[in-house]
């Protein structure tokens, strides 16, 4: 049978070790860095349209597509070859924008249905839940999923935002939730069990804020105004780090109360942090895009990867695989 | 036996300049005219605008466009008959405006900033509308149009065009599932005058209501309310011709929470006396987005044509005044030879800009994008060449062109979409057009394009390396037509890629004569292999269609309508008067 269309897929490289997954939302592509070679490996893995969001479980990652102008999915990534070995769809139009994962179960935000997709290990569906106005981030912590809900409206600004939690996420789930600030996006973890949630304000009238949740009483114990136009946070040796998209990367040093501004130019946009290291994207449409690894005790530079002009560099996940 | 009453006609018609067959129906194409030039009967080509020489489409859903060389839209000038189509405001022609019956045929040119001032890198684009038909019906699985002309002689016609799309078509996406793409719903009406009696003028008069379809997978639900009146005048007094034309647009956008108002208006002068051209244009834009604005282009334009021992040349010195600019220079140098009669060869160096848009200059700032009213223009250098031959019952035409584009706009998202001069565009690319005829039952038509597009020294969106057309005619009966579109990026600064894809068409036509009038029947399945394919990323294409088609034509257009398309192209600037 004669087909009237057809595609040729990249081949990936094998790249062993310590490396970072860079999700290239323009081009639509992930780029690797293998720390131990120093070298990029640029535009290794296609993946679907508009990718948000990176979420490792092992040898696994899983690729968020929003589908704007095209099918939201997920990917899923063999971290030994780096090749797709599956992809499933989403609904259209939903705007699939942030994983993760309980014990047993996949929980991904449906933006645009103001929904929660549950999913069992195998990527199977097996349930959803309404969940506030335009979910973006979600984490699983100490046995509850914890959600964001932007209160993004149809015109663009913002009804009051919610976290809401899901407890007993793994049988049927318990829903709960706390009013916080305007437009929470994203969490962070401490390993001494303090949660934090990014609001970031509507980037006009409404500052940004971090606040601090306390996991089990779900109460609000402490916040901390960082203004600007946040976009990103993280946490690693009791510090938060925070993207501003026009003042680079802010610490907040939650021991000794100080606070540390980094420039790093325009664009700073996303976080991951291991061991002692953070990880910073820096997007641009038009112009180099790069990765920045800060030491996250003195705040050094240590490295900055050129990633490529226009590539749009977002989602970023660090795999440290043993050799 | 035809081409040779033909090329006796030619010799009555246009004296020394010799006029042959592009294609194998009764159009024709100036042979020794010295830039890099192409006409397209879309009869032959087919609807899909497909592997046409230099021409790269970039069709969405109620809205798309056409270009040249792997140029971008704004880049282009594009004309119906003369009538400039282009909108101000964005810069941007939507083609998609017209109703498809209504064009039979596409004229352009190659690097023509000499003639149009700004929007003359990629060239000049002229439509040619239908004509000859007195009544037209088409009865499709989704496309259903007809068109009616009371009045159509060579000299004057006055046609009514309807065409209408249902609001969604079923598609299997990329996970093999079939989906609707929704939102797809227009209908279309056009009113088309054209008159050569006492003052030579055509007049258009567009209306549509459609949906104004976001991407795959979007959950707009926009639509669009649309009018578009044109109108070109020609007249010689003495010495002097003069033209004027121009367009006013009106669109109104409603959104699920916003209602957009944009009309624009554009009025272009023209003047020539003996080698000196003057001009003047103006565009305004009244619009809920950017307010009110306009701007104004002065030109003033020297063409000297001069013949050599061995070669003649032809050469333009051209000085465009802008309002928010200084002077603009332009040129081009064309040298060129007829090798007897049956070969023609040129080559075309040329210097091409392009101005901003309003939109690019004054879009209000947003929680999506800014303008930049910074911008400069852009410039571009151009070289075209070509070799043109004609054999018996064979034409062959085989054209180079190379675009180096500086300075070159492009909306990038560094947070927000903003306009920026920071790109470079290089576009090289042959094509050519192939038409051959043996005997009466067998006719083929062969046209391509080899391109390589590099914005910043990476391949540019949406540009395939290659395209091509074939299409046949068998028995007088039969049309086949199948086209092929490469590989070519889906994202800027990315290897991603939209697939390659054939498109198969394939009509049965028969003509009964009755007294004077052709009755035409066309039974026909367009993409047969019902081919899921996108021209711009997350814009589905309709598949498979089915139809019927019934024309009625005046028999005398088959022997007496002549159409001499340089002279509407090059209209605009005189370089041949009609």
């Amino acid at each position: 049978m004669l087909s009237c269309t057809k595609n040729e897929e990249p081949t990936a490289p094998e790249i062993k070790g310590s490396r970072v997954y860079i999700v290239n939302n323009l081009s639509e592509t992930v780029s690797i860095y293998d720390e131990v070679k120093d070298t990029l490996f640029e535009d290794v893995i296609i993946t679907g349209v508009t990718p948000n969001d990176i979420y490792q479980v092992g040898g696994l990652a899983y690729i968020v597509n929003s589908g704007f102008g095209g099918v939201p999915s997920i990917q899923v990534i063999d971290l030994s070859t780096n090749e797709i070995i599956k992809e499933i769809q989403l609904p259209p139009g939903s705007n699939p924008w942030a994983i993760t994962k309980s014990a047993n179960r996949f929980f991904v935000t449906l933006s645009a249905r103001n929904m929660v997709y549950i999913y069992d290990s195998n990527l199977n569906l097996i349930d959803s839940i309404k969940i506030g106005k335009w979910p973006e981030g979600i984490i699983y912590y100490k046995n509850s999923i914890f959600i964001a809900s932007s209160g993004l409206k149809p015109d663009y600004t913002y009804d009051v935002g919610y976290v809401y939690v899901l407890k007993n996420p793994d049988s049927i789930p318990i829903i709960d939730s706390i009013p916080v600030k305007t437009n929470p996006q994203d969490f962070a973890v401490s390993p001494e069990g303090e949660v934090f949630v990014l609001c970031t304000g509507d980037y006009n009238i409404q500052d940004g804020w971090i606040l601090e949740i306390d996991p089990e009483s779900l109460l609000i114990v402490d916040s901390l105004h960082i203004g600007g136009y946040p976009g990103d946070i993280t946490y690693a040796q009791q510090r938060i780090f925070a993207s501003d998209w026009f003042n680079g990367l802010l610490i907040y040093d939650l021991a000794t109360g100080k606070d540390t501004i980094i420039p790093t130019g325009y664009g700073s946009s996303r976080l991951f942090a291991k061991d002692e290291k953070v990880y910073l994207t820096i997007f641009s449409g038009s112009e180099m895009n790069y990765l920045l690894i800060l030491d996250a005790l003195d705040y050094t530079i240590e490295k900055k990867v050129e990633l490529g002009v226009g590539k749009g560099a977002q989602a970023v996940l660090v795999y440290k695989e043993e050799l | 036996m035809k081409l040779l009453v033909i090329l006796i006609l030619s010799q009555i018609y246009w004296q020394d300049t010799i006029v042959v067959q592009a294609d194998y129906t009764k159009r024709f194409t100036s042979f020794t005219f010295p830039y890099n030039f192409h006409y397209i009967n879309l009869d032959i080509a087919g609807p899909d605008l497909n592997g046409l020489p230099g021409i790269v489409p970039l069709l969405g859903a109620n809205y798309g466009t056409i270009t040249l060389g792997g140029t971008t839209p704004e880049e282009n000038t594009i004309l119906l008959n003369g009538i400039p189509l282009t909108d101000p405001q964005s810069g941007y022609t939507d083609i998609t405006l017209l109703p498809r019956d209504m064009i039979s045929g596409i004229e352009l040119i190659h690097s023509g900033s000499v003639f149009s001032g700004s929007n003359g890198i990629g060239g000049i684009v002229n439509l040619l509308p239908s004509e000859g038909g007195m009544l037209g019906i088409r009865l499709g699985k989704y496309r259903r149009s007809f068109f009616l002309s009371p009045l159509s002689t060579p000299k004057i016609n006055f046609s009514f065009y309807y065409e209408a799309f249902p609001d969604s078509f079923s598609y299997q996406n990329e996970f093999n599932k079939e989906v609707y793409y929704r939102n797809t719903k227009y209908t279309k009406k056009a009113l088309y005058w054209r008159s050569s009696i006492m003052i030579p003028f055509s007049f258009i008069f567009l209306v549509r209501e459609s949906g104004a379809p976001g991407p795959e997978g979007s959950t707009l639900t926009a639509s669009k309310e649309e009018k578009l009146y044109g109108f070109r005048i020609t007249k010689e007094i003495g010495k002097i011709l003069f033209s004027l034309s121009g367009n006013e647009h009106f669109l109104k956008y409603i959104g699920t929470d916003n209602i957009d108002t944009h009309r624009t208006r554009a009025i272009y002068t023209h003047l020539k006396y003996s080698w000196v051209y003057c001009g003047l244009n103006l565009d305004e834009v009244v619009s809920t987005k950017i307010e009110k604005r306009w701007k104004y282009d002065a030109y003033f334009k020297l063409e000297k044509t001069i013949n050599l021992r061995y070669l003649d040349l032809n050469a333009h010195l051209r000085l465009d005044h802008f309002q928010n600019f200084n002077m603009v220079p332009t040129w081009s140098l064309s040298l060129y030879r007829k090798f007897g009669r049956n070969m023609f060869f040129f080559v075309n160096f040329s210097s091409n800009f392009r101005s901003p848009t309003f939109n690019e200059l004054y879009w209000p700032e947003d929680r999506f994008a800014a303008g930049n009213s910074e911008l400069k223009p852009e410039y571009s250098k151009n070289i075209d060449a070509g070799l043109r031959m004609l054999l018996p019952n064979i034409f062959i035409t085989l054209s180079l062109y190379h675009k180096n584009i500086k300075n070159k706009i492009l909306w990038t998202s560094d947070g927000k979409w903003i306009p920026k001069n920071f790109s470079r565009l290089k576009t090289a690319g042959i094509e050519w057009e192939i038409s051959w005829e043996t005997q009466r039952w067998f006719s083929i038509y062969f046209s391509g394009n080899l391109l390589r597009a590099y914005e910043n020294d990476k391949p540019f969106i949406y540009r395939p390396n290659i395209s091509y057309l074939i299409s046949s005619k068998i028995l007088n009966l039969v049309k086949l037509q199948v086209s092929y579109v490469g590989e070519r990026p889906a994202r800027l600064n990315s290897p991603k890629k939209l697939p390659a894809f054939y498109l198969i068409n394939m009509k049965v036509e028969k003509n009964i004569t009755f007294k004077k009038y052709i009755f035409l029947i066309k039974f026909g399945i367009e993409n047969i292999l019902d081919c899921n394919y996108e021209i711009i990323r997350g814009y589905p294409q309709p598949g498979r269609e089915f139809f019927l088609n019934l024309n009625i034509k005046r028999g005398y257009y088959e022997t007496l309508y002549i159409h001499n398309p340089t002279n509407i192209i090059l209209d605009l600037a005189f370089l041949y008067k009609e």
